[in-house]
């Protein structure tokens, strides 16, 4: 058969290649099993240009390159027989990158720390626990619910004392920057720096440095950034230069680049920074905030450029049940489904909600994103002045429903009905708008 | 080769940049093996941009495709090809582009659609037989 005829060996292992680039890159599926890989085959667009040519690919045509081309089709597809699913077929460059991601995770979870915090830290996680009391007090939620928090902010600056690696999960409310701030605090308290913050999004990052300015911790904290800021400019700020920056700074960072658009530079990128270790970023704490939204490329790279033996905590924090990053894999629930089985003391669900009371309509309408089992249907039993339902049909009875919950709500404001120049300018000052201490309702860049 | 690479520097009817990767390529060919005619034969046959080419030869150089990968496997460039990343000002023209070389790609000049190769060859004999004809 010659290699260029329709079905010759060659072109099918290119065309498993492209349908497993495609699924990674398009649908951020990394491991495909060989039904589907099969029928993505037989769905190509190109099989509409060449359809009196192309006979069907049938399981057997894989069997025979498997059996026949393995030594081709190993350089650049990874694959295992999976006893319930059949094979499983998997890009070398992404087997790579999570391999990367594995073998950081694991000697994270072998690193040997003290079972039982010393004196010192002992009495850090009570004046921190004691300090959330106090905030607490304040805050509209029950007695019940404060308990329940302080118990369990309690556990996870033991076990983040205890452990290489913990995460962090949780629904809206339930205190996640909250926790992030007070580790800060607990680690900076005993010593343990210089502690880099990172989050996928620049919002994120934000939110966590305002918070941490109001709590004078910021000083504490070497580097809080997004992690593409992390990866392209961190070199350049740690180490301004006048003469001009280091060849390997810009080497590495070009690399990173590539990588970023193309998954088939990862290996050139980690040659790289294994040939250049004294490039790699040493922080001691290590906190990944919105971790769910970051993709396999992006936690492979990270995970190369900081030096995981020198690193002694990782603190991954996000929420499972928001969606999926827009990329390779969902690395944050992966991660959290694998410690289930062996660590599952290493991963913390926080459920209670601190933002607001527990059994409230606010409280309800939260949950609906955390779980299938509330559909919006059961919200109608949690109406209240915390949550009112609005139906509408159609875009502009959207629009002019919206207008008239902004006239009414503002309306008790400004005392009268106000036109639309007068609302949109009411909204930009209370965005605008310097709280001070004293009416801590609204944060100016907080979620709202 | 002298004679060719005397041919197109004299040939103005092709851009300056072109003529220089035809003399790269010539260049690149001059006292080879006869695989080369082959692979030259080949990317010939295949429809890529000045920049693929170029690519081409420098992943052969740095080892990364082999020519006789190239020749014996041709569909091997689905997954030896990377396109450059850092594209100059212009690059951005179409025929300075560097897309991905995909399966479609290499499908249209590799297995031929017979349909098309019909009508192709009954429109340049129709096309012929009118010039010939003086029709034209």
């Amino acid at each position: 058969m010659p290699l260029s005829s329709p079905k010759s060996p060659d072109r099918l292992i290119a065309a498993i290649y492209e349908v497993l680039y495609s699924k990674a890159l398009f649908e951020g599926v990394t491991a495909v099993i060989e039904k589907e890989l099969i029928d993505a085959i037989n769905k190509m667009q190109v099989l509409s240009l060449y359809h009196r040519a192309w006979p069907e690919v049938s399981k057997g045509d894989i069997d025979n390159i498997i059996a026949r081309h393995r030594d081709i089709l190993r350089k650049i597809i990874h694959y295992v027989e999976d006893l319930s699913e059949g094979r499983i077929f998997q890009l070398k460059h992404v087997r790579e990158i999570e391999k990367t991601i594995e073998e950081a995770i694991k000697k994270l979870l072998s690193k040997e720390l003290p079972i039982k915090p010393d004196i010192n830290a002992s009495e850090c996680i009570e004046y921190i626990i004691k300090s959330i009391s106090n905030r607490l007090s304040e805050a509209k939620v029950s007695e019940n619910q404060k308990k329940e928090f302080l118990s369990i902010q309690r556990s996870i600056y033991e076990k983040a004392l205890r452990y290489g690696l913990i995460v962090i999960t949780g629904g809206a409310g339930t205190g996640k920057t909250e926790t992030i701030i007070n580790l800060v605090e607990l680690f900076s308290r005993i010593g343990k720096k210089p502690i880099y913050i990172v989050t996928p999004t620049g919002k994120s990052a934000l939110v966590i440095e305002e918070r941490l300015r109001k709590r004078n911790l910021l000083k504490d904290v070497a580097f809080i950034s997004t992690i593409h800021r992390l990866l392209y400019s961190y070199y350049f700020e740690k180490f301004p230069s006048i003469t001009g920056y280091k060849k390997e700074f810009r080497e590495l960072v070009d690399l990173i680049d590539k990588t970023l658009n193309d998954i088939r530079f990862f290996n050139e990128f980690k040659d790289y920074i294994n040939r250049n270790s004294d490039l790699k970023i040493q922080p001691k704490i290590l906190i990944i905030d919105e971790a769910s939204m970051v993709d396999e490329i992006l936690l492979a790279l990270l995970f190369s450029i900081v030096n995981i033996d020198s690193l002694e905590h990782l603190i991954i924090v996000g929420d499972s049940n928001q969606l999926p990053p827009i990329g390779f894999g969902k690395p944050f629930v992966d991660i959290i489904d694998f410690l289930k089985e062996k660590y599952e003391d290493q991963v913390i669900v926080l459920e209670t909600p601190i933002r607001f009371p527990i059994q409230t309509g606010i409280w309800a309408f939260s949950q609906t994103f955390t779980s299938p089992d509330n559909p919006i249907d059961v919200l109608e039993n949690y109406i209240d002045d915390t949550l009112k339902i609005h139906y509408f049909h159609g875009i502009d009875d959207l629009k002019d429903k919206i207008t008239s919950i902004l006239k009414e709500l503002l309306s008790e404001i400004v005392g009268s009905y106000p036109s639309k120049f007068e609302i949109l300018d009411l909204l930009n000052t209370l965005l605008e708008i310097d709280l001070s201490e004293e009416q801590p309702s609204l944060e100016k860049i907080d979620k709202v | 080769m002298k004679i060719l690479l005397n041919d197109l520097k004299q040939d103005s009817g092709i851009d300056s940049y072109a003529k220089y990767l035809i003399a790269q390529i010539i260049e690149f060919i001059r006292d080879r093996g006869s695989e080369y005619f082959k692979a030259l034969e080949l990317l010939c046959r295949l429809d890529l941009a000045y920049a693929q080419i170029r690519n081409i030869i420098r992943d052969n150089e740095n080892k990364k495709i082999s020519i006789e990968d190239l020749i014996n496997y041709p569909y091997s460039l689905v997954y030896t090809y990377v396109p450059q990343h850092d594209l100059q000002e212009r690059e951005w023209f179409a025929e300075f582009m560097d897309f991905n070389l995909d399966l479609y790609l290499l499908d249209i000049p590799l297995i031929p659609e017979s349909i098309l190769c019909e009508l192709h060859a009954i429109i340049v004999a129709k096309i012929s037989r009118s010039f010939n004809s003086g029709n034209i």
